[in-house]
């Protein structure tokens, strides 16, 4: 699996430099204003869509056949978008996590942990319920799920922005919440990874 | 042992079935897939390749089972197919090193020499290579990993006439080694008569003919007569012709027809269009 990995990091290294501009900006936004939450959510977010971006450029330059002619195994292919999405937004949150910590000096580094991970799960979301369907029907048809996430993303992202004390206070009053939290949505990761592969297997690819 | 066995390979889609195909390439020859453009072929080559999953029948490569072996299968494989397949910001140096991630048995040595030799450029993103060099690209990543079997999917297509002969001699010299094969499809029927020692023909999914290139050379010749010469003679010797206010011409089985007339050399490109024509016999 080392060669598709090493395939997405050059293509990440090519057509995402952008992304990477704009999480510094948002990132320095953040590190040298008040609203600094909202603005951190943002990179991750970016960080969320890259895999099914990679897809899309597998598509148009047909790599995604071409693939289908090299030894990997299907679950190999598949695994390659799961884990470039985990480290793309481990580096994000890792970024992130960075800025938080020497930005604000009155959280410990707990409390900013566990408020980045709150962001890292967040934005596993999007991968979790868009790359099954973008493998299986491809990213044209798979947008429809994309647009759907991106609402629902925006949504919360809308409701939460200026609550981030009633959560942080509703999180310290129920604890067991912050735990199913954490799991829950790694495990819906795993899912979608396992949903993914299995469809992948049935897919015909190059049809 | 043969490099590939295909036996009863089936495999339906709405509005085409590959029907029930049989063929085998032995060992350390070239086999041409012709046929016109939706016949089938790559349908053939990625159901080789366990892309598509088959309705029906059997494929063996170097004697195993493509789909219980796959990754071992496509390690001794090298495909270079129609679109290349390679993303447009890659260059041949940084496609070389995913490649050797990828095989077990990569050969960068041998994968830089051959860039060298075709004159490819290893910083160039491939969206900046011609046509030619970009199928040159995909051939070189095709032979640089041991491959003994070759995948080829009209290869030649969209390439100009010097490139196409400069492509057609890098397949000749991969053949060099007894145990290196090929399977070539392409509708330029012209390139595989160069290069193939067995021929088949695909027709709207089915396989009109599989022989030796030799044997059909030899078989088949072409015959121009009149009209009433051609009525004179046995319908079996005929596979295939055609009447025109001109005179008749006529596909012909040689040694079925009378002496007195003269046979003409056949190619394999009129053959095989005489052999799709809706007028065959």
């Amino acid at each position: 699996m080392k060669g598709l990995l090493l395939k997405d990091l050059y293509m990440i290294r090519k057509h995402f430099k952008m992304y990477l501009l704009i999480d510094a900006i948002f990132i320095a936004v953040a590190f040298f204003g008040d609203e600094n939450m909202m603005f951190l959510v943002v990179p991750m977010m970016l960080a969320s869509v890259i895999p099914i971006t990679l897809l899309a450029y597998d598509e148009r330059s047909h790599w995604t056949e071409y693939c289908g002619s090299l030894p990997y195994g299907r679950a190999q292919i598949v695994s390659a978008k799961y884990l470039i999405g985990l480290l793309m937004e481990a580096a994000t949150a890792l970024a992130v996590f960075a800025a938080l910590l020497i930005k604000d000096r009155s959280g410990t580094v707990n409390q900013i942990f566990g408020a980045v991970f709150v962001m890292f799960v967040i934005s596993l979301i999007f991968p979790t319920f868009c790359l099954p369907f973008s493998l299986k029907f491809g990213t044209e048809k798979g947008r429809l799920i994309y647009y759907i996430v991106i609402a629902a993303a925006a949504g919360i992202i809308a409701l939460t922005a200026n609550r981030v004390d009633d959560i942080t206070y509703l999180l310290n009053a129920n604890t067991h919440l912050l735990p199913l939290l954490y799991s829950g949505m790694p495990v819906l990761y795993a899912l979608s990874w396992l949903l993914s592969i299995i469809l992948y297997n049935k897919k015909e690819v190059g049809k | 042992m043969n490099a590939l066995e295909i036996n009863g390979l089936t495999k339906s889609f709405p509005g085409f079935t590959l029907d029930n195909i049989s063929f085998t390439l032995p060992n350390g020859c070239i086999l041409g897939l012709v046929g016109e453009n939706g016949a089938g072929k790559s349908t053939t080559i990625k159901l080789i390749l366990d892309m598509l999953h088959k309705d029906g029948g059997s494929i063996k490569v170097f004697g195993k089972d493509n789909t219980e072996n796959i990754k071992s299968v496509k390690e001794d494989v090298g495909v270079v197919m129609d679109e290349a397949g390679i993303p447009d910001c890659l260059n041949a140096r940084q496609v070389g090193k995913i490649m050797n991630g990828t095989f077990r048995n990569w050969n960068n040595g041998f994968y830089r020499d051959t860039l060298q030799r075709l004159s490819i450029p290893d910083n160039k993103p491939y969206k900046d290579l011609s046509r030619g060099m970009k199928m040159k690209l995909g051939i070189a990543v095709a032979v640089s990993h041991g491959s003994k079997l070759l995948l080829l999917d009209e290869p030649t297509s969209g390439l100009d006439p010097v490139v196409r002969d400069e492509v057609v001699d890098m397949f000749g010299e991969f053949t060099r080694d007894e145990n290196h094969s090929i399977l070539i499809s392409s509708h330029i029927v012209s390139d595989l008569e160069k290069l193939c020692d067995y021929i088949a023909f695909l027709h709207k999914g089915k396989l009109l003919l599989f022989e030796e290139k030799d044997v059909l050379l030899g078989e088949y010749g072409v015959i121009h007569c009149t009209e009433q010469q051609l009525a004179e003679l046995d319908e079996n010797a005929l596979l295939h012709k055609k009447v025109t206010p001109y005179g008749a011409e006529a596909i012909v089985r040689r040694g079925t027809v009378p002496g007195s007339m003269s046979v003409s050399p056949i190619s394999i490109e009129e053959l095989f269009v005489h052999m799709v024509k809706e007028e065959t016999i």
